[in-house]
């Protein structure tokens, strides 16, 4: 059975992006099939971390939502930035299924909405289609309906957090929400920490006052920051404590399965 | 005025005087002890060849650095008026080749020879200055960190350790390390407390997770939520 697993904050720019495509690859390297679709219609991005280009971005998912494609005519396999013989080595694979960056396509869905019953099948049928062992859902900021429902349909919510007042209340909010929704695992990550802070009062702190475990704490990095969101820290840069981290991310979210 | 340590030397080559004035020349390895603070005071010492650091211990045996002797300086003048214990430590920079004069023959000299004598005081009223300008600075200094005007004291040290003698210098290098501590423990302090300020406002939690769930959609989901993960 597939894992279902989103990756959420409550404010934007925190790191979700770079963090389910580090994620969704170690898990592909780790002989995994993984599918990563951008559910953060109003502002994509995740598709640069896998070095695609907007001119080879044919159908997204806004054209499945609109009822103009099936899901997996919008799934790309992105397989290439890991290296094809490494996957093929461990049987993995790594699709994206991305959202248009047509800005007219934008405002359509954001002025019409999209039936969020639609977004459900469209997870399942992937799973399906493609055969996949994880889906890894990059969220919008913010807790809307769709938003929601990929919280809902989860086995594992990540959540991820600066360490800053307005994130840790932001914060608050999700534990709550997705605590009523049931969620089985919840992960906090904390992002960008300076590297001057004691970690790990950091994350024990973070930890009592959510009651939840962090499955990392990620330092804030030149050598992260200088990859521009363009390239894979794990692939890239695999020693650095970024990588490792989410490394431990993978680590906790494989424990929960095999209970 | 002629200095000591002058006048010294000279009797010292003077063969006549030499003759009544048992100087036994002594060599010291790299690193070896000449004397240590709380010995018996005996000797007035030259340095003919080589370094002398005189050091105190504080009460966790770290050492401070108090002068740097180099050949043609005296040290070990106290000694001379009161014969009281080492009230410093010092030990061999090098190897070093030093002139050991007994009090008690120094004494006889001096009250023979007025010029010395003359110069013998300037010797101590210079030592007693160095030791005022240096415990006037080290308050300065101690005020500035007290007030936290850490740059200030950093700036100020660094000129002390370009301009002043080797002495103030040597201070100036041990209270540097202690600025450099004293802030780095203050900034630890800083971070820690800025890290445990996690503030949740529980009203606004309340308020914020309440629109959220109490909404129709909110409801049906969280009914269906178990089910729709069952069926992925
Ligand atoms: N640990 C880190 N150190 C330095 N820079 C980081 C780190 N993590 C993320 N970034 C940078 O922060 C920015 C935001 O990252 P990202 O796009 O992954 O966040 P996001 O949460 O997906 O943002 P959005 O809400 O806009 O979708 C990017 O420029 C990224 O390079
Ligand atoms: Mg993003």
């Amino acid at each position: 059975m597939a894992r279902v697993v989103s990756i959420h904050s409550f404010r934007g720019g925190t790191g979700k992006s770079n963090i389910t495509a580090n994620l969704a690859a170690l898990l592909a390297l780790r002989g995994e099939r993984v599918g990563v679709i951008d559910t953060d219609i109003q502002s994509p991005g995740i598709h640069i971390l896998f070095g695609m280009d907007e001119e080879h971005i044919d159908k997204t998912l806004n054209d499945y939502l609109w009822g103009q494609c099936s899901i997996e005519d919008t799934a790309y396999d992105v397989g290439e930035r890991l290296g094809r013989n490494a996957l093929d080595a461990v049987g993995g694979a790594i699709y994206l299924i991305p959202s248009s960056l047509r800005a007219g396509e934008i405002t359509r869905i954001l002025r019409e909405g999209y039936d969020v019953g639609t977004l459900n099948e469209g997870f399942r049928d992937l799973i399906r289609e493609l055969n996949l062992d994880y889906l890894l859902i990059d969220t919008h900021p913010g807790l809307n309906e769709e938003t929601l429902l990929s919280i809902a349909i989860s086995d594992c919510l990540v959540i991820v957090l600066r360490p800053d007042q307005q994130d840790f209340q932001g914060t608050a909010v999700t534990v709550d929400v997705a605590r009523r929704l049931d969620v089985p695992q919840i992960l906090l990550v904390v992002n960008k920490a300076l590297s001057s802070y004691d970690l790990d009062a950091l994350r024990n702190q973070v930890e009592s006052t959510y009651e939840c475990p962090v499955a990392a704490v990620l330092p804030l990095s030149e050598e992260v920051a200088a990859l521009q969101s363009a390239d894979l820290a794990v692939i890239r840069l695999p020693d650095h404590p970024f990588s490792k981290g989410v490394k431990a991310v993978v680590q906790a979210i494989e424990a929960a399965e095999q209970e | 005025m002629k200095d000591f340590a002058a006048l010294i030397r000279n009797l010292l080559s003077d063969e006549a005087i030499l003759r009544d004035l048992p100087a036994v020349r002594e060599r010291f390895e790299d690193g070896e002890t000449i004397f240590e603070r709380g010995d018996p005071g005996e000797d007035l010492y030259i340095v003919e060849a080589g370094q002398v650091r005189i050091f105190t211990v504080d009460e966790e045996g770290r050492e401070l650095t108090l002068n740097t002797l180099a050949p043609g300086e005296v040290f070990g003048e106290l000694a001379l008026l009161d014969s009281r214990p080492r009230s410093a430590s010092a030990v061999a920079v090098g190897p070093t080749v030093l002139r050991r004069i007994d009090r008690g023959h120094l004494l006889s000299l001096i009250r023979s020879s007025p010029e010395l004598a003359a110069s013998l005081y300037d010797l101590l009223a210079q030592r007693t200055r160095h030791m005022t300008d240096y415990i006037e600075r080290l308050g300065h200094w101690a005020r500035l960190v007290a007030e936290g005007r850490y740059d200030e004291a950093m700036q100020g040290l660094q000129a002390e350790g370009e301009i002043s003698d080797r002495a103030l210098a040597a201070v100036a290098d041990a209270v540097r390390t202690m600025v450099q501590a004293v802030r780095e423990r203050e900034e630890q302090l800083r971070r820690e407390v800025a890290q445990l300020r996690i503030e949740i406002d529980e009203v606004k939690r309340r308020k914020s997770v309440a629109e959220i769930t109490d909404t129709e959609y909110f409801r049906d989901l969280a009914r269906r939520a178990r089910e729709l993960r069952k069926r992925m």
